[in-house]
């Protein structure tokens, strides 16, 4: 697993929380910590007093980082545990946090991906609607018009019919009519005539036959209108 | 009452191998217990491989992403192989300064023998890489670029005595600082102490006044502790981009 060397990004976000976090626990820490703080304190205080009043240490002189007979030791511990601790390093520790950093940035990068598809999908998603939805207006109206158009034909169809009936029925009624007027004046100029035959021979005698007065009549009706 | 007592090497399990005594030491116990606690940061604080770090795990990322930053900034792209090196120098500095502000505990930074052999393996490890990168054009390296050739024999010594300083300086540096922090600690105490012993109850409340100094000397030496370590590590990238880009 190799190393990830990450990219420069400035102060990291986590850093500048981890700072912003520190300084607002600050005074809860320093209250937290008070109380210890004196007790070991006054606990280094007796000790060093228990110490001092003993006689004070083994009392070798001069300083214990110039006395060589303790650099073999010194040296044989510090290679140990440098080496062990640049292997454990190098070997497990930092490629595994190099690998969970990656990881995360992945996963960010995939989500972030993943959430811009999505949003296309929905664009895409939505233009369809908008015309599937103009399309079905279309589609209604047109079906609108259709109905009524076909409503106003049936009813004009109707009205037609309906008319036809009337005149006809109207026609009938007026030929009635004029029937009944044509036998009704037939009636008035017989008897018509007939007055004016019992008019003539009472006024003069003279006998006239049918024929001769309805002429008559006929004559009197044409010049009156 | 000896400030210098706290530096004193003592024997915890005695050990001899080739006739050489290599017992393991309070020093060894502090080094040793670095190893631990940084390997436990790495792998156990990340055992669980979250998506969002806990405590020990955000620990362990930030310390990450600290390191990284200081080798790509001042070491550059080039030095990512030796990311782990810068890696591990800075933490087992910076732990080892750490545990020693821990009361009782040894701060084996506080050695010269320790802080040189750290120093001079840095040296030893950026002079073999300029060599391994440039061959024996790495000897170019003393001899400043655009400099006039006649300067050559002043300017040369100086280099070649300013480059072989280098391992001195980057372990006096974090030497001193940690010996010097932690004596002036322990003076500080001592004067509580002689207080006590010389006033009686009244020294009890007098020797108040050294502790409270302390008290801010502690957050000092805990901020040198961390400084020392950064120091460390930006300077052993700054030579590893000596010996890549030389100049």
């Amino acid at each position: 697993m190799p190393i990830v060397f990450r990219r420069r990004r400035g102060r990291s976000m986590g850093e500048f929380m981890m700072l912003n976090l520190m300084l607002r626990r600050l005074p809860g820490w320093i209250n937290r910590l008070a109380g210890p703080a004196v007790v070991a304190l006054a606990i280094v205080m007796i000790a060093d007093l228990a110490w001092a009043s003993s006689g004070g240490g083994h009392g070798g002189g001069g300083l214990p980082q110039l006395k060589p007979e303790y650099f073999p030791e010194q040296l044989f511990w510090l290679v140990i545990s440098f080496v062990v601790l640049y292997i454990m390093n190098a070997g497990v520790g930092l490629p595994r946090v190099g690998e969970i950093l990656e990881k995360r940035e992945e996963t960010i990068a995939r989500d972030i991906h993943k959430a811009e598809e999505l949003k296309e999908g929905a664009a895409t998603y939505r233009t369809a609607v908008e015309q599937h939805l103009v399309k079905a207006r279309a589609e209604a109206n047109e079906t609108i018009a259709g109905v009524v158009k076909e409503a106003e034909a049936k009813e004009a169809a109707q009205r037609a019919k309906l008319e036809l009936e009337f005149a006809t029925r109207l026609r009938r009624a007026e030929e009635r009519v004029a029937l009944a007027k044509k036998s009704a004046m037939r009636d008035v100029h017989a008897a018509a005539a007939d007055i004016a035959r019992a008019a003539v021979a009472k006024l003069g005698g003279v006998e006239i036959d049918d024929g001769v007065a309805a002429s008559a009549v006929a004559v009197v009706v044409k010049e009156r209108g | 009452m000896d400030p210098l007592h706290q530096f004193h090497i003592t024997p915890i399990i005695p050990l001899v191998i080739g006739g050489v005594d290599v017992n393991f030491n309070n020093a060894a116990l502090a080094m040793v217990l670095a190893c631990v606690l940084i390997s436990a940061l790495l792998i156990v604080g990340t055992r669980k491989r979250a998506l969002v770090p806990g405590r020990l795990q955000s620990l362990a990322e930030i310390l990450y992403d600290f390191v990284s930053n200081i080798v790509r900034e001042n070491a550059g792209e080039e030095a990512r192989p030796f990311f782990p090196l810068v890696f591990t120098i800075f933490t087992f500095v910076l732990f080892g300064n750490m545990l020693g502000m821990v009361p009782y505990m040894f701060t084996f930074t506080s050695h010269l023998i320790v802080t040189f052999t750290l120093a001079f393996m840095v040296f030893l490890f950026v002079t073999v890489l300029g060599f391994v990168r440039h061959g024996l054009h790495f000897f170019a390296f003393f001899m400043p670029p655009g400099a006039p050739i006649a300067l050559a024999p002043v300017l040369v010594p100086i280099e070649i005595i300013s480059y072989f300083i280098r391992p001195v300086s980057l372990s006096v540096r974090l030497f001193a600082n940690m010996m010097a922090g932690h004596t002036m600690l322990k003076v500080f105490a001592g004067f509580s102490v002689m207080m006590v012993a010389s006033m009686g109850g009244v020294g009890y409340f007098v020797a108040m006044a050294p502790v409270a100094i302390n008290v801010a000397l502690v957050g000092f030496e805990l901020m040198v502790a961390f400084v020392q370590a950064y120091v460390f590590a930006l300077l052993s990238c700054l030579y590893i981009r000596d010996a890549i880009e030389m100049h």
